[in-house]
């Protein structure tokens, strides 16, 4: 038998087994479809990604997903479970006969306890989805800038950091009971789903919390299963039952009820003043999104078209009058007199720290149409305007103040890498969180898009990235490539034997998206 | 054996004598006594280490234990072996207002972090009226639930330093990064610092902790609410905390609450005939910048919901004199003296778990069945309810006086804690943390997880040296 010929047998026991066990409408291998999950949304090639899947299949619950992922094991086929694929970077495949496991079968809301403030979902529920139904009760679940369109497990399960996570809780807190398919097929269910398998409230437990297996700092870009059900935390949301939108895209306008929401833009000499402003701002425990957004988000998220980002750049209306400021919005969670009392600390705080308001017609810019995007994003992909792609130098998540070394540190490295870097006026975008108790920072940039300049780009992203390891940087952009990165990283913070202890336990045929987390045989 | 930890820790640190043993044999519970063979007394994290790694050695259980206080069993020695007292590791290592946190060492009371805290204007995330001496690592550690739901966050932990079963060093979260902070608990790699909470210290010793703190309010007003029953309580409370009101917010029982406040035991039995059945705390306290307004606008939002359910919030419940200024001292400032909680009897025999408030009083009910058929005065029954996390969840606990020298009481007590604990599980309580008995009720009933924990524990701790025999270990 010939090499082709062994493939082809092999590669139709195995369409056989994945038809049998899910229905053969529900398995591709078609090229018209498997060519569409090859790539992301930098060039092809980037992080090793070189070839299309062997198959997609489309399982429906814990049970097909499960099933799929023992025939996986049988085989020793690698597979990657996907969301919305925004973080397509990890979630295309790096090796051969790889099978894409997508939720698109799994879209319910299985429930919504509006009393005790939770959703249980499945993978394809996006966060607007989630979101519209949070509304109807009174009740809110965040959105990254990726948009609420990303696939609210996705987000989870990745990073899911957003603006009202201020007051309103990050993800990783956000995850109660999960309903988690191991990478060798086995069911894990955690938190109260752990006793009964219908309530997911609770989060932890019992004993020591398995929830510490699934993310960390960025996600597990697939290396620990598929989790096919979570329940989710919703948060107290004093705003209509309805998103409110006038207008038709891409000019819409999204105005929260002014009794209850009110947006600040306060600017200042220097980026350490402004931090120094989020600090007292988070110390008054006041507000419920506390962001300085670089001059670059401003126009991205303003542009409607690559040439309007460019034509804004040009104008430096953001540049002039944006940069060092921090965007505010105050919330009346108890009611329009918890506004009133806000906007007084608030303007105490403004006047003590020296801020000035940003001029009117650039509120009346920013305000209506964008600034509600870190409450619920509907224009992410509007990152991508200026060149086709973005990319990011520094991600870190520490104390406010941390943040502006880091960013700070990453202008450097955009200057120096300049071109492929497009201008980006020192690109700082800083969060607060958890009433300023930890702050995070990323430097975010348009980059050309062709492949030979990315390329060059990346290879001195993970050359810059392996310096950082070697200083002891831990908190840089790395855990955002996964697998390349920890295997890197994890002897020099000490967790490589637990990591891979735990890779080796839970994936002893290296299936789930390897080199995810880590390769443990390295 | 004994030359080699006298080695490591220093002769006057290692104590093999009999009363010093039978004081670590025995807790608050009523579970069989175990004996160590020593007691260690580390004072360092080198120390720990070199301890973790003659135990690896010897293949001796260590039981960590951080304070002398102890009320669920964890630190027996279930297989024998050295506990390890970490008391004298006692240290405040930092205090940052700044990011509102501070990093402690596992021998740091209560008490101490408290009045440490007082001088920066911030205020520890404590449970219910801790024990003064208790340790304030293991409570954040082992999760216990704090008094103020207002926050999204039910954990204050942020980031530590363990050393790990193997004897290795290990830091998670953000202060694994030399150049960081310690403000961030991911990472790193994936989140370990999750699989060391509620551990009871199977997988590892933590040698210091990084946890939230607040700002301690400058003006504070308490409102006192008092009902008939536990099931009324529940939707005003939601009502409250859905809409960010106030920080401290919970409920206790009559019982509880004369326990609480009798500091002169003469006043119990009044206290007993003054009380409401159920009285719910709500404290509102002002932010550091115009914290009067703030309360203000609190208080009107209270009385709106209180007006809905017929509520009067007052400065006191059962025409209590004084209530709210011992109440506010109360929280504020950690009392010395006898422990509250053993006012009535020398032990309190508790059970506590998760649930929703709207199932808070379905189980309440089970509890009373359950005393009322072992011969128990239920008015003698304490009744704990604390909101979580804006009272999405909430935590309840069921205590029962014992008098641990009273042979027949201990045996009727530990036999009815036994049996509503299995009942209440069976009814879908969650025991998130279960200590002794409860851990084979609990871990019967999940199969992956427990599997999953029995991997994880090969991983981190391959010769099961950390205290064994706990939890599915
Ligand atoms: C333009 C842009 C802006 C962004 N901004 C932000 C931001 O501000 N804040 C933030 O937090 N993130 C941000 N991100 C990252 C973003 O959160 C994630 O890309 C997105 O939310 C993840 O959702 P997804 O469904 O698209 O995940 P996918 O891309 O589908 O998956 C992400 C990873 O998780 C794994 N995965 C997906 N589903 C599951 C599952 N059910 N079980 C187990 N593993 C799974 C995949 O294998 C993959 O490796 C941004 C991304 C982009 C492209």
């Amino acid at each position: 038998m010939t090499e082709k010929a062994k493939n082809d047998e092999r590669h139709q026991q195995i369409l056989n087994a994945f038809q049998a066990a899910i229905g053969v409408e529900n398995v591709k291998d078609n090229p018209a479809t498997v060519n569409a999950y090859f790539g992301d949304f930098l060039p092809p090639k980037m992080l090793g990604m070189t070839m299309p899947p062997e198959f997609v299949v489309l399982p429906n619950g814990t049970m097909e997903t499960q099933a799929v992922i023992k025939i996986c094991n049988r085989y020793k086929i690698p597979f990657i479970p996907v969301g919305s694929n925004q973080w397509s970077l990890t979630g295309s495949p790096n090796r051969p006969h790889t099978v894409i496991i997508d939720c698109k079968r799994m879209g319910a809301i299985h429930e919504i306890d509006e009393k005790n403030m939770y959703a249980v979902i499945e993978p394809l529920c996006t966060l607007a989805q989630v979101q519209a139904e949070a509304y109807k009760r009174g009740l809110y679940i965040g959105s990254p800038e990726a948009s609420a369109t990303a696939s609210a497990i996705g987000g989870h399960v990745f990073q899911g950091m957003w603006g009202v996570g201020y007051r309103l809780g990050v993800a990783y807190r956000n995850i109660l009971g999960l309903e988690w398919v191991l990478p060798n097929g086995e069911i894990l269910r955690t938190g109260s789903f752990s006793q009964d398998a219908d309530n997911g409230f609770w989060g932890e437990g019992p004993g020591p919390d398995l929830r510490g297996m699934l993310r960390g700092y960025a996600g597990a870009m697939g290396g620990v299963g598929m989790v096919t059900k979570m329940a989710v935390k919703l948060h107290p949301y004093p705003g209509p039952k309805v998103w409110p939108v006038e207008g038709v895209i891409p000019n819409q306008t999204s105005v929260l009820p002014e009794d209850r929401f009110k947006w600040h833009m306060v600017k200042y000499e220097s980026l350490e003043d402004a931090v120094n402003f989020m600090y007292e701002v988070g110390k008054a425990e006041i507000a419920g999104v506390v962001q300085k957004w670089p001059t670059v988000y401003y126009i991205m998220w303003w542009s409607k078209s690559c040439e309007e980002y460019w034509t804004e750049w040009q104008k430096r209306t953001f540049q002039d009058n944006a940069k060092n400021a921090v965007g505010v919005c105050l919330w009346g969670f108890t009611s329009g007199k918890q506004l009133e009392y806000e906007t007084r600390v608030l303007e105490d705080i403004i006047k003590e720290t020296g801020g000035k308001p940003v001029k009117k017609e650039v509120y009346d810019m920013w305000v209506p149409h964008n600034a509600n995007d870190w409450i619920r994003d509907t224009h992410g992909s509007r990152m991508m305007r200026a060149s086709g792609t973005f990319l990011a130098l520094r991600l870190q998540t520490d104390t406010l103040k941390y943040s502006i070394g880091q960013v700070k540190t990453g202008y450097k490295w955009v200057d120096k890498f300049s071109p492929p870097i497009l201008d980006s006026d020192g690109p700082d975008w800083i969060g607060g969180y958890d009433f300023g108790h930890f702050g995070f920072g990323e430097t975010d940039f348009p980059v050309e898009k062709n492949t030979e300049a990315i390329g060059d780009l990346m290879g001195k992203l993970m050359g810059m990235v392996k310096e950082d390891v070697t200083n002891g940087l831990e908190n840089g952009v790395g855990p955002f490539l996964g697998g390349a990165y920890h295997q890197m990283a994890a002897p020099v913070f000490k967790y490589d034997k637990l990591l891979k202890g735990i890779k080796r336990a839970i994936d002893p045929n290296r299936v789930s998206n390897p080199p995810h987390q880590i390769d443990p045989d390295a | 054996m004994m030359k080699e930890l006298r080695d490591i820790v220093g002769a006057k640190n290692v104590l093999d004598d009999e009363q010093t043993l039978a004081l670590y044999s025995t807790d608050q519970t009523l579970n069989p006594q175990k004996k160590p063979f020593a007691v260690v007394k580390p004072k360092n994290t080198a120390e720990v280490q070199k301890l973790v790694q003659w135990a690896n050695t010897t293949l001796t259980p260590l039981v960590p234990a951080s304070s002398g206080v102890h009320f669920t069993g964890g630190t027996l020695p279930a297989q024998g072996g050295v506990i390890v007292d970490l008391s004298r590791m006692n240290k405040i290592l930092e205090i940052d207002p700044l990011n509102r946190k501070a990093k402690i060492e596992p021998g740091v009371t209560w008490q101490q972090l408290n009045e440490a805290l007082k001088e920066h204007d911030q205020m520890a995330l404590n449970p219910l009226f801790p024990h003064p001496q208790a340790s304030a690592l293991t409570s954040s550690v082992e999760r216990e639930p704090m008094l103020i739901p207002k926050y999204e966050y039910a954990e204050p932990a942020l980031t530590m330093e363990v050393v790990l079963p193997t004897g290795d060093l290990f830091v998670t979260g953000s202060a694994s990064d030399a150049h960081c902070e310690g403000a961030y608990p991911e990472g790193p790699g994936i989140d370990f610092w999750r699989l060391f909470l509620g551990a009871q210290g199977t997988m590892g010793i933590i040698t210091w902790l990084n946890v939230k703190t607040e700002y301690r309010p400058k003006n504070q007003k308490a409102f006192f609410m008092g009902f008939d029953c536990l099931e009324d309580c529940a939707d005003p409370i939601y009502k409250m905390q859905r809409r960010h009101l106030g920080n401290e917010c919970f409920v206790l029982s009559r019982f509880m609450m004369a326990q609480l406040l009798a500091d002169d035991p003469k006043d119990f039995g009044k206290l007993m005939a003054d009380l409401p059945n159920y009285t719910l705390v709500l404290v509102l306290a002002g932010a550091p910048r115009r914290p009067l307004e703030r309360i203000a606008y609190e208080e009107e939002a209270l009385m709106e919901i209180a007006a809905d359910f017929q509520l009067q919030p007052g400065k006191t419940v059962g025409g209590i004199a004084g209530l709210e200024s011992t109440m506010l001292n109360k929280l504020r400032n950690l009392s010395e003296g006898d422990h509250w909680k053993t006012r009535f009897a020398s032990s309190s025999q508790e059970i506590f778990f998760i649930t929703t408030m709207d199932k808070a009083a379905r189980y309440e009910d089970m509890a009373m069945g359950y005393a009322a058929t072992y011969g128990l005065n239920i008015n003698e029954v304490g009744v704990y309810m604390q909101p979580l996390e804006r009272g999405r969840a909430c935590h309840l606990q069921f205590s029962f006086p014992c008098e641990l020298e009273d042979e027949s009481e201990r045996e009727n007590i530990g036999s009815l804690v036994v049996e509503l604990s299995k009942q209440l599980i069976d009814e879908g309580a969650f025991f998130t943390r279960p200590y002794g008995p409860w851990a084979d009720m609990v871990y019967r009933r999940s199969s992956s997880y427990t599997a999953m924990l029995k991997e994880l524990k090969k991983i981190y701790d391959p010769n099961g040296i950390m205290n064994p025999g706990k939890l599915c270990f």
